[in-house]
C-alpha cells in the first residue's frame, strides 16, 4: 500500500501536537514526513520531500499560507487543507484549487471527513491511468451522452488537415495525430466500429498533413526545374521540345526542325504527348521527376512515397465502448506504450544532461552519436505500422545488448537512432558506432529479402558548455548537411 | 459609433447583461468567448452559454471546458450563442447547439435533459 506524505505547516506548537495526532489516528496510509514552522521551513521540506498532503495554516510569521503556495511548484494531484480562524479567507483560498478549508476550532469529525476526502481525490487521481486511456474516456463519454458519431471534419487550422471535434480538442497541436492512434487502437480493442471516410498523408517527421508540393530533379533533388513541352510531329515522326519547333522571338509552333514542313494544327498535324523536365541547378534533363512534399511546420522535405499513409474513418460506439463510457468497463489500451520508451528523444535529453553535469565536475571525454537509415522509409512503406513497430523494437533490443550498460541508445525518430556513449574517446566510439551499423545492415539483409539500408552516421563529444539540445541539434543538422552536399 | 447602437434588439431586450438563465429547475450560465473564467466553478451549473465574438477564443474556451479534467466540467452541455451567422463544421461538433436569442431557452433545455439523461 502506498504511503500517502503529510506536511503540516503550523506555528502554533500546541496545534501542531494535535494536527499530528489526529492526522497518525485518521488513516493508517497517512505518512507525516514533517512539521514546519515558518514558511521557509514548509518550502525546504515540500522540495525535499514528494508531499501528498499539505495541512497548511494561513498566518506565519515569515510569510501567509498563499504567499507559500504561490513560491512552490504544486502537483496536480497534491491536496491542501486549509487550517485557519480567517473566515475571510475562504473566497481566495478556493482560487488557489484548495482541497478543504477547515475553520478552526473544528472538530475531530470534520477533520476527519476532510482527509477522506484528500486521499479519495488522490486514489482518484492514482487511477486515471495513462493519458490515452483517458482521452478515450472522455471521447466514449461525449459521444454517448451526445449519441454523435466520432467523425473527422476537414479543418484547416488542424495539423492533420482534419479533425476529430470530440477527441481532438483536448489534444494540443503537436499531439493531434495521437487521435488516430486511439480511434485504431480502440477500435481494435472492440470499443469502436470504424467506417472508411479518407486517406490523408502526412509528414513522416512531425505528422503534419499540411504539405506543400512540387517536382524535383531525381538527380540532384533541386525544385528548381524548367517545364516544356514536347511535340510530336505526325508525318515526320519527330519528337522534340516545343524550342525545336519555334523562333527565338515567336512561341508560336511553326516549322519542324526534321523535315522543314510547317505545322499548322493540333491533333491534325502534331500533338503534344509529354513533358520534358530540364534543372536548373545541374542540367540534368528527363521525364520522370519526383515529387517532394515540404512540412509546412517542421521543413522537412521527403519524396512522397516517404509519407506516412492513415486511413480516416468514422466510428460508433460498440456494446462495449457505451459500457466503458458508463463506467461499467475499465478501459485499457494495448500497444501504446510500446514505443514511447523507445522513440523517445526527451529522455535521450534527460540523459545527455546527467552526463553534460558529470563532466563539469571530473575529467572525462563522453561522445554523443546518432545513426539514420536514410532509406528505411522505403521499407516502412512496405511492411506497415505494425511491422515498423516490430522492426523498430528489434533494433532497438539487439543494440541495447551489444552496448555497455552505461552507455544508452534510443531512437529519436523513426529512422534515427542516438546513441550516448559514457567515458568514451571518440575513436572508440566511432569503431562501436561502424560495427553497430554493419550489424543492423546485416539483420535488416538477412530479414527483408536483402533490402539495403542506407546509414548515415554523426558523432562528437559531449562539450560541458553546451546544452543537451545543441548536442542534439548538431547531429541532426550533420545529416541534412549530408543531404544537401549528396 | 457600431451599428448596434442603432437597432434595439427586440429579442434580447433587457438581457444583455444577464448572466444567469434559469428554465425549470435547470440552470444555465452565459459566459463571453474571451472572458477569464475559473473553469471548476462551472459545474455548478447545468449548461453553459458561450457568446461567440471571435473562432479562436470561442475555440479556446471550449478547449478548456472539454479539455478539463473533472467529469462534471467536461461533460458539460455547452451552446454558443450569437446574434446572426453560422459556425464552422469544426466548432458546431464540439457544442450541443447554437442559438441566436436568449429569451427562449426550452430547445437548449431539451437538449440539456437528453444529455444529462445519458450521463451517470
Amino acid at each position: 500500500m502506498k504511503k500517502i506524505n503529510c506536511l503540516i505547516v503550523e506555528d502554533d506548537s500546541a496545534f501542531q501536537k494535535v494536527a499530528s495526532l489526529m492526522i497518525q489516528k485518521a488513516d493508517r496510509r497517512l505518512n507525516l514526513v514533517g512539521v514546519a514552522s515558518t514558511g521557509k521551513e514548509a518550502r525546504d521540506m515540500f522540495n525535499r520531500y514528494e508531499i501528498d498532503i499539505i495541512f497548511l495554516d494561513l498566518h506565519m510569521p515569515d510569510m501567509t499560507g498563499f504567499e507559500l503556495l504561490d513560491e512552490i511548484e504544486l502537483q496536480e494531484d497534491t491536496q491542501i487543507i486549509l487550517m485557519t480562524g480567517d473566515e475571510d479567507a475562504a473566497i481566495k483560498a478556493f482560487e488557489y484549487g484548495i482541497t478543504d478549508y477547515l475553520l478552526k476550532p473544528f472538530s475531530g469529525i470534520r477533520f476527519r471527513k476532510s482527509i477522506t476526502r484528500a486521499i479519495e481525490s488522490i486514489q482518484k487521481e492514482n487511477q486515471s491511468g495513462s493519458p490515452e486511456n483517458i482521452l478515450l474516456k472522455k471521447t466514449l463519454q461525449l459521444s454517448h451522452t451526445r449519441n454523435k458519431e466520432i467523425k473527422p471534419i476537414s479543418s484547416r487550422s488542424s495539423k492533420l488537415g482534419y479533425t476529430y471535434p470530440l477527441l481532438s480538442i483536448n489534444l494540443d497541436y503537436e499531439n493531434e495525430h495521437i487521435a488516430l492512434d486511439v480511434l485504431e487502437s480502440a477500435e481494435k480493442e472492440g470499443l469502436l466500429t470504424g467506417e472508411f471516410v479518407d486517406y490523408i498523408y502526412s509528414c513522416n517527421n512531425c505528422y503534419n498533413s499540411l504539405l506543400h508540393f512540387r517536382e524535383s530533379c531525381p538527380k540532384c533533388q533541386s525544385t528548381y526545374l524548367e517545364i516544356e513541352e514536347l511535340v510530336h510531329h505526325f508525318s515526320c515522326a519527330y519528337v522534340g521540345p516545343v524550342s525545336d519547333f519555334t523562333k527565338e522571338d515567336s512561341n508560336e509552333i511553326k516549322e519542324c526542325p526534321k523535315c522543314k514542313r510547317i505545322l499548322k494544327h493540333i491533333g491534325v498535324d502534331y500533338d503534344k504527348p509529354s513533358v520534358m523536365y530540364s534543372c536548373k541547378k545541374c542540367d540534368h534533363e528527363f521525364q520522370d521527376p519526383h515529387i517532394k512534399a515540404k512540412c509546412n511546420d517542421c521543413g522537412a522535405d521527403t519524396r512522397v512515397e516517404r509519407l506516412v499513409k492513415r486511413q480516416l474513418k468514422k466510428y460508433k460506439l460498440t456494446k462495449l465502448g457505451k459500457d466503458a463510457a458508463v463506467g461499467k468497463y475499465s478501459i485499457n489500451l494495448k500497444g501504446f506504450d510500446e514505443l514511447n520508451d523507445i522513440i523517445n528523444k526527451d529522455y535521450f535529453l534527460r540523459l545527455l544532461k546527467n552526463e553534460i553535469g558529470r563532466k563539469k565536475v571530473a575529467n572525462f571525454d563522453s561522445t554523443v552519436a546518432a545513426l539514420q537509415f536514410s532509406n528505411i522509409i522505403d521499407l516502412y512503406q512496405g511492411i506497415g505500422e505494425e511491422g515498423q513497430k516490430e522492426l523498430i523494437i528489434e533494433l532497438f533490443e539487439h543494440v541495447n545488448q551489444e552496448l555497455q550498460s552505461s552507455d544508452a541508445v534510443i531512437f529519436g525518430d523513426r529512422i534515427t537512432m542516438l546513441f550516448l556513449f559514457t567515458e568514451q574517446q571518440e575513436e572508440v566510439s566511432k569503431k562501436m558506432l561502424d560495427s553497430i551499423s554493419e550489424r543492423i545492415n546485416e539483420l535488416v539483409k538477412d530479414n527483408f529479402d536483402s533490402f539495403e539500408l542506407t546509414t548515415e552516421d554523426a558523432l562528437m563529444l559531449i562539450e560541458e558548455q553546451k546544452t543537451p539540445l545543441f548536442h542534439l541539434k548538431e547531429l541532426m543538422n550533420s545529416f541534412e548537411q549530408v543531404q544537401q552536399d549528396g | 459609433m457600431a451599428i448596434d447602437d442603432f437597432f434595439i434588439d427586440e429579442d434580447n431586450e433587457g438581457l444583455e447583461d444577464k448572466r444567469i438563465f434559469e428554465v425549470g429547475d435547470m440552470k444555465f450560465i452565459r459566459v463571453k468567448d474571451q472572458e477569464p473564467l475559473r473553469f471548476d466553478s462551472l459545474k455548478t451549473f447545468d449548461g453553459v452559454i458561450i457568446e461567440y465574438t471571435r473562432y479562436t477564443f470561442t475555440l479556446e474556451m471550449i478547449k478548456n471546458i472539454r479539455a478539463h479534467n473533472e467529469e462534471q466540467v467536461y461533460l458539460l452541455p455547452l451552446f454558443l450563442y450569437k446574434n446572426y451567422g453560422g459556425y464552422s463544421d469544426a466548432l458546431s461538433e464540439m457544442v450541443d447547439g447554437a442559438l441566436e436569442r436568449l429569451n427562449d431557452l426550452n430547445s437548449i433545455a431539451e437538449t440539456t435533459s437528453i444529455i444529462m439523461s445519458r450521463v451517470v
